[in-house]
This record gives structure tokens, sequence and C-alpha cells, in this order.
């Protein structure tokens, strides 16, 4: 199958990160570019035709929001992701109110970039089948591609390794008891050397706060001596 | 600060108003008092110098007619034949119509030299200021007619800028006739007024000058608040810029690990991963402390089990200080849960729980317990660490204080604290040096 490459454009003043952004987003089968300054931005939208723009809020001196607004602005139908490290709200309030769809607390993984561009170039295409990645079980649905958790308002929370082998084995025994050992099977596969029982509490305890603290409708149960189960909140 | 100097600028505005209407009143009252006093020397002088011409005239007619300081001098020489009058008032009548009627006479003859009344009197004003113009008339009041009058402008061209009118009159009734001799003045008195002005001057600028200083000081002030502020901006602008590489490192370290297949590296990059990332939320503890919280609403609040809360806090904390055996006792029951925003009430524990292990030897032991009350809920958290002194304890809350200079941000109690306001609670601490500290968090009772 021949799809197209997602044409992402990158803006963002550090050219450290900016780059490794763009050699990543390369490495994962996206169409990259990478800009460093707001400077050309427009007609650079015009000739590469991006599929979604991703933009740091403060490039340089500038306020990203306003630009941002005016790219939006002259280009209705291109979704605009920020990432910032301005992590407070009003100017995550800002951001979405100039148009933009999503907003990413600097430092992210990779992962959780690339989870962010599928879902938006997804959503902006009509078609409004699933994607074979997305495994969705009541309301939530589970990145498997990029190992990302999607809530049913949109927010897209990163998953570590462990937190996603734990949470994508409830998901696929939803409203089944899953055991122990098969929960740190999952994790940790035959390398039984690195089980840790300390550690697998940890990791459970964070799914379940995962599951519960994000009005999910769903929760973790613990069924003594049998294992964990994922199911609707009672 | 732009409209505090509009004030500012209005109190001024209206102290130095207050202070030219004060000046103006007293240069008033002061010019009233002066006029009045000079017209009493007038009155005088005018009554002197009559006395004097009088006596001129009469030495023409060889009668020796004295004035009342000369008689003195007299009496010693000659023998005059005294009159006694008992009563004062009856002695100066008793003169005065003496006095009236040889002018009378000596006007009657032509011999009264208004001319002579004129020079005296200007000669004896002119001590005191100095006489513009001057006008005797002498009046024949029954027959209505005006018989001399002496005119002079002395200075017409010279201006005076305070120039007064006086008027002196002497009425001089004899059986038939009755006269009115009038004099009038104009003094100029530029010495009097320029003293005044010269006062008012220098009052005026001593008090520009006083104004200037102060805004001289206020622009100080403002100059070194703008100073402190950049600073603070700065401060803060380094602080953001820390939170760049570390973006870029977490990027790396976990594309690296998304890579890796080996168990081993893949759980050291995760680790590695997650330092950075408690370091940028340090960080960006650090830049939020700046700003006061605002009270938490209670929608925002969640229901927070507490016992996992700090086995979570006590994972990281393992984490964190790798060389030390921490000895944790976790006395929360398992369903105690608390109001609280998650985030920040974990952030507000795991300061205290942090300092508890971090000033301490390397076997610490970190108590924790929490009672619900019918008011509020404690949290105790003691250690067995090394404790502080009165001194320290009074400064542990403030910001930027610590007194580890080399490990201490300063901001951790601080805004632990700020966390415990917020949520209408609050933070205090008992410790003995050596022996170890408790601090107690004390929260309302929200189940209520």
């Amino acid at each position: 199958m021949n799809t197209p490459k997602i044409k992402v454009l990158l803006v963002d003043d550090d050219v450290l990160l900016g780059n490794s952004i763009v050699e990543e987003l390369n490495k994962r089968g996206y169409e990259a570019t990478y800009m460093s300054t707001i400077y050309g931005v427009s007609d650079a939208i015009k000739q590469l035709l991006p599929d979604i723009l991703v933009f740091d809020v403060e490039i340089g001196r500038e306020n990203g929001i306003k630009i941002a607004e005016d790219l939006f602005k002259r280009n209705p139908s291109l979704p605009i992701i920020f990432i910032s490290s301005h992590h407070e709200d009003e100017t995550k309030e800002a951001g979405l109110l100039a148009g933009g769809v999503a907003y990413i607390d600097k430092p992210f993984s990779p992962k959780l970039l690339s989870a962010h561009i599928d879902r938006f170039t997804r959503m902006k295409k009509p078609t409004s089948e699933r994607p074979e990645h997305i495994i969705a079980t009541e309301n939530i649905q589970l990145d498997t591609r990029n190992r990302t958790f999607i809530l049913s308002d949109g927010t897209i929370i990163d998953l570590r390794p462990m937190e996603y082998a734990i949470l994508k084995k409830l998901i696929d025994h939803f409203d089944e008891i899953v055991t122990r050992e098969e929960i740190y099977r999952a994790v940790w596969g035959k390398d039984v050397a690195y089980y840790n029982e300390q550690s697998l509490n940890n990791y459970i305890r964070r799914v379940r706060l995962l599951v519960e603290d994000n009005d999910t409708g769903m929760a973790l149960s613990m069924h003594r001596n049998l294992g964990y189960k994922l199911g609707r909140k009672q | 600060m732009k409209k505090n100097f509009v004030y500012i600028l209005l109190v001024v505005i209206i102290a130095f108003a207050a202070l030219l209407i004060s000046q103006g009143l007293w240069m008033r009252y002061a010019v009233d008092k002066n006029i009045k006093d000079m017209n009493e020397s007038f009155q005088e002088c005018f009554k002197k110098t009559i006395s004097e011409t009088l006596a001129y005239s009469m030495s023409k007619y060889n009668i020796e007619y004295v004035t009342d300081e000369e008689y003195d001098e007299v009496k010693k020489k000659e023998n005059p034949v005294e009159v006694n009058i008992k009563k004062d008032s009856e002695k100066t009548l008793a003169s005065i119509k003496i006095e009236n009627a040889l002018i009378a006479l000596s006007i009657r003859e032509d011999s009264f030299k208004f001319s002579k009344l004129d020079t005296l009197l200007t000669n004896q004003l002119n001590r005191d200021g100095r006489v513009v113009s001057s006008c005797i008339t002498l009046e024949d009041i029954s027959g209505n007619k005006i018989l001399k009058e002496i005119r002079h402008d002395n200075n017409a061209k010279s201006t005076s800028l305070y120039v007064n009118t006086y008027i002196a009159e002497r009425k001089i009734d004899v059986s038939s006739q009755s006269y009115l001799i009038k004099a009038e003045y104009k003094i100029g008195q530029s010495g009097y007024l320029q003293k005044l002005g010269i006062v008012a001057i220098v009052s005026i600028i001593a008090s520009i000058v006083i104004v200037l200083v102060l805004f001289f000081l206020l622009l100080m002030i403002n100059r070194r608040c703008d100073e402190i502020s950049n600073m603070e901006r700065s401060f803060h602008g380094a602080i953001h810029d820390l939170k760049s590489p570390l973006a870029y490192a977490y990027f790396q370290l976990l594309s690296l690990e998304e890579r890796e297949t080996d168990m081993a590296p893949k759980a050291s990059l995760s680790i590695a991963a997650d330092r950075v990332l408690f370091l940028t939320n340090k960080i960006m503890r650090l830049l939020k402390s700046a700003h006061n919280f605002r009270k938490i609403e209670k929608t925002d609040k969640k229901e927070v089990p507490l016992y996992e809360m700090m086995e979570q806090v006590v994972v990281e904390m393992r984490i964190m200080f790798p060389n030390k055996e921490i000895n944790f006792i976790n006395n929360i029951a398992a369903d105690f849960t608390i109001r609280a925003l998650p985030d920040l009430m974990e952030a507000c524990l795991r300061i205290i729980v942090e300092n508890a292990i971090k000033y301490n030897n390397d076997n610490p032991t970190v108590e924790i317990s929490a009672i619900r009350s019918q008011d509020d809920i404690k949290i105790t958290i003691s250690d067995n660490g090394t404790g502080m002194t009165g001194q320290q304890m009074k400064n542990i809350f403030k910001p930027y204080y610590s007194s580890d200079k080399v490990n201490g941000s300063g901001i951790g109690l601080y805004y632990a604290q700020s966390i415990a306001k917020a949520h209408g609670g609050r933070i205090t601490a008992t410790s003995a040096v050596g022996k170890g500290s408790t601090f107690l968090v004390t929260l309302p009772n929200s189940s209520i």
C-alpha cells in the first residue's frame, strides 16, 4: 500500500531540538520540514502544503500565538499543534483559542508528538473509519503505533513502555480478569530477570490513576488472588 | 507606578498651592499691618510737624513756642510760669486749644509756612520710605473754599511698586472761623516690599528644592524598582532557558529508549528521562513559586488517596537518593483520602519528605501519619534528621531562605506552604537539633 506521507512543518527557534524532532519524524515515515524562524512561514505553507503545522509558541521574541492566529485565519483547514515550555494555563487557553488543535508541553517524547500528528491529520481527512493502529474500548482509545492513550475529549496522554504494555493487556481483555502473571509477562516478556514485585505494583498503580483520574468512566479493580480487571465504573 | 506618579504630582501641586496661598495671606497681613503702622506714624508725624511749623512762625514774633519734647530743655535754662491743669485730658485739650488759636492767628497773618510744613513732613517721612507726591491744603470750612494748596511731585518718573496714600487732617476751630489743614501724602516703600518679597521667594525656592529632592529620591526608588524587576525577569529568563536543553535531552532519551530492545539499557534510559522530567518540573516549580497561588476552587479538588500518594513519593525519593537506605513508615490508613489538587498536594508533601531525607544521615527514617478530626486533617511527617535551630525555624517558610547554602534553593518549603495555604490549610514545624524535625500539615476537613 502506497499511502502518501504526512507532511509536517515544524517551526521552533531551538535549532538542536528542532533538528532532532525533524530527524525523528522522518525516521517514523513523515515528511517533516524544519524552520527556525517565523519569517517565511506563510510562503513555506503555500509551497509545501503541509498537512499539519507544529509551532513553538515563543519563537524568539515574537508572540507565537498572535502569529498563529494570523496563519490560522489564512489557512483555516491547517491544523496547528502548539509546543511550548510555557505551562501556564492562560497561554494554553490563548493558544487553543487562536486556532490550535492541541497544546503539548515541553519536554515531550517523540511518540507523543507523532500521536498528536496522527490524530489531527486523521481528523482532517473525511474517512470516519478508525485506522488499524487504534484500539478502542468504551470511550477510550489506545494508539498502538505511538503507544499513547487517547481520552474521549481528544487529550493524548503519553505512556511509558510498561504502562502501555499493561494497559494494552487490560484493554485486550476488557471486562475480564487478568492475572498478575499475565501482566508481568506482558511487561517483561521472557526477561524474568528484571521482574520486580515493587515496580509491577507501581506500574499498576500508575495505570489505575491514568484510567480513574481522567473521567474515562472505567475502573481498574483488584480481585484478591486472581488478578486485575478493567471494567466500567460501578 | 505610573498612576502613583500622577497621585504624587497631584499632592505636590496641592501642597504647593497651599504654600502659595499661605504665603499670599501672610504677605497681605503683613502689608495691612504695615499700612496701619505707617498711618499711625504719619498721623503722629503730622501733628508734630504742625507744632514745629508753628514754633517756626512764632519765632518771628519773638514768641518762644516749644513742643513737648523741647519743653524739658527750656525748663532747665529758664524759669517759665507753669499753669497747672490737673486732669491730663484737660491739659492736652488746653494745649491743643492754645495751639489751635496760635495756628489760626498765624494763618490769618499769613505767617504759617505751609511750605515749611511740607518740607519738614517730607524730610521726616523720607526716613521710612519715599514720598512720591504730597499735597497740603488749607480749607476754610465756614467759607467752604480752599485758601491754599501746596502740591509736590517728587519722583514722578520713577514708579514705585508699593505706594500708599496717607491722609491726615487738623481741624482748627476758633470762635469765628474754622480751618482744616489737610495733608495727603503718597509714600512708596520699595524697601519694605523688597524684604517681604525676598522672604517669600526664599521660602518658595526652599520648598521647590525640597520637592525636587523628593522627586529625585522617588526617581531613584523607581529606578531601583525597575532594576529589581529587570533582575527578576532575567532570572526568570535564565531559569526558563534551562528548560530548553532539558526538552532536547528528554526527547532524545525517549527516542533512544523506544528503539532499545535490551531491557537493561531501556530501563536506564527510562529512568534518565524520568530524572530529566523531574528536573523540568522542579524548574517549573521555581518559576511558579514567584506567583502567589490563588485560592483553589472547590470544584478543582479531587479525592486523593493519601497512602498511595506517599508511596509514590517515596518511590521517587529512592530514585533521587540512591545512596540512602530510606526507612519509610507509612502509618496512613489505606482508605484515607483528602480533597486536594493532586499534583500540587503531592508536590507539597514531596518537598517535606525530600527535606526529611536530604538533611539526614544515610539511613533516614521518615514516619508519616494522618488523623482526621471534626474540623481538620492533620498530616504529620517526622524524621530523625539534623533538625533545625530556632533561628532556622523562623525563616524556613520564607522565600529564598535556605540554611543549606549549597544544595537548597530556598524555595521548597515556601512553595509547600503556599500550596497548603491555597488549600485553606497551613504547615507548621517543630524541631530539635540533632534529633530531627516534625512537620505538621493541617488541612480543612472538607468532607463535612
